[in-house]
């Protein structure tokens, strides 16, 4: 599934597009080491590299939000779990997802990935006209399966890397890269010109309630057997970016044990120290 | 608003929840197909072990154990976690961190061995690493009784003695990495001892263990 070549000019276009703004738009300081591990599609996982020069600040934030998660999140994604029946909150998910196809859509576009927009597109009309308005997924038994993707993603495609990590209040863990993305996706989202801001943020608020109930047990157990929380919650969520980024491909060369990644490379990938 | 991003690392933990639970029919094709027989037949010997009621809870977590010991590098899967503090380690503290990273691993899969409940393992694909010609990659899909599904790549070790499990990488998220940084969050604030300690301090609290 590899991305096709021939819309190379787009995607050349579009890298000197956001060249330009990357500079002003966020922090992109190369991170040493990166090169040696450069993925196919751009991002890289330098997995010793310092990507996280705000620790100190993202930490406090990270306890903050896991404070908030304890006493707010986490009972109202349980209570939601106990209210709706599985059917229904999948008939929420499938909705809310049409309602971002836009913002899916464009990204596909802006990332050259021509097959992946058709799917989106088809995903769409399925969904909107035999799926009652996209409450259920009908296009998913057709063979179009569901896929994310937002502008940071498109960031990545084109050579952003994760560098600096930061922890969003609320949020949750991102980067400047997806900072930017988040934002640009906002203005990509044809429904934020229509529909008041209180609706936009009752969506997103349901959204990521929906989510958050259907990890309750992932996310304790996550936990319990973590012995850093937060570094663990920062290692998962940056290859987790990798992996959307390159589309589930990886490569061969990943860091992995076995390989020489232990003993002679002490040199080159000891930065922060 | 909730921490949407944070919680796609749940992914991660399905890999180790499920993963090794359910063992369903395969397809391979003849390449490299022991090692996806390899990893099929492993999870149908750890659940036929643990459900033997005719042992004792000790034996069973024994036999358990030495089957593990078998199936997945350890050692090596440990140096690559400890990564640059390997080397300076004393021999100490390397024997000390092994022995307690094998505990916390038995500890944490065990369980998912004995509380088998339906999930299905199916054998996707299997491929040769280019650069490592010893190292197999099985790609294989997880399916919940929930209905989800998830991704999950093993990276496996081929010798003369059979296979051994080096890396599970689950939607993307590869245990030995993550290990490998959380680890080393911590060794930098009180070094290879300190996290000796904290692994000690959670096996003892039974940490690793999924509840039931």
């Amino acid at each position: 599934m590899h991305r096709q070549n021939h819309f190379g000019l787009v995607r050349q276009l579009l890298a000197a597009l956001f060249a330009g703004f990357l500079l002003v738009g966020c922090a992109t300081a190369p991170v040493p080491g990166d090169s040696q591990y450069a993925q196919s599609d751009g991002d890289t996982t330098a997995i010793d590299a310092d990507v996280d020069p705000l620790e100190g600040l993202n930490r406090f934030i990270f306890a903050f939000n896991d404070f908030l998660d304890t006493i707010v999140f986490q009972p109202l994604a349980a209570t939601y779990r106990v209210l709706l029946p599985d059917g229904v909150r999948d008939s929420v998910r499938n909705f809310l997802r049409n309602l971002n196809t836009p913002v899916v859509l464009a990204n596909d576009v802006m990332q050259g990935d021509m097959r992946r927009a058709e799917e989106t597109l088809a995903r769409f009309m399925l969904n909107t006209i035999l799926g009652v308005g996209g409450l259920f997924d009908v296009a998913a038994a057709s063979g179009y399966d569901y896929h994310d993707e937002d502008f940071g993603q498109t960031l990545g495609v084109y050579g952003v890397g994760s560098y600096p990590y930061l922890v969003l209040p609320v949020l949750g863990p991102s980067t400047a890269r997806d900072g930017v993305g988040m934002l640009v996706d906002s203005y990509l989202d044809p429904l934020g010109y229509v529909v008041d801001d209180e609706i936009q943020f009752g969506r997103r608020l349901v959204s990521g309630i929906d989510f958050r109930a259907r990890n309750i047990e992932n996310l304790e157990e996550l936990k319990r057997d973590s012995i850093d929380f937060y570094a663990r919650i920062r290692s998962v969520f940056l290859q987790r970016r990798v992996d959307e980024i390159n589309n589930g491909e990886r490569s061969d060369s990943y860091p992995a044990p076995g390989l020489s990644w232990d003993g002679i490379d002490d040199d080159q990938l000891s930065i922060s120290e | 608003m909730a921490p949407r991003r944070i919680l796609l690392i749940a992914t991660f933990l399905l890999a180790f929840v499920t993963v090794t639970a359910g063992v369903a029919p395969t397809e391979a094709n003849t390449q490299t197909r022991d090692a996806g027989a390899f990893l099929v037949s492993l999870g149908e010997r750890a659940v036929h072990e643990l459900g033997d009621k005719s042992l004792d809870e000790a034996e069973r977590e024994h036999r358990f154990r030495m089957l593990f010991k078998e199936s997945i590098d350890i050692e090596t899967i440990g140096r690559f976690v400890i990564g640059k503090h390997w080397r300076q380690a004393t021999p100490e503290e390397r024997q000390d961190f092994l022995q307690v990273f094998e505990d916390a691993t038995v500890q944490r899969f065990l369980p998912l061995f004995a509380d088998y409940s339906g999930e299905t393992f199916t054998i996707s694909s299997q491929r040769r690493d280019t650069s490592n010609p010893s190292h197999i990659f099985v790609t294989s899909k997880i399916a919940l009784t929930s209905g989800d599904a998830y991704s999950v790549e093993w990276r496996v070790l081929e010798q003369d003695s059979g296979y051994r499990i080096l890396d599970i990488i689950a939607e993307g998220v590869s245990m030995a990495i993550t290990l490998r940084q959380e680890y080393s969050a911590v060794i930098g604030q009180s070094g290879v001892s300190g996290l000796v300690e904290l692994l000690r301090q959670k096996v003892a609290a039974g940490a690793f263990a999924p509840e039931s």
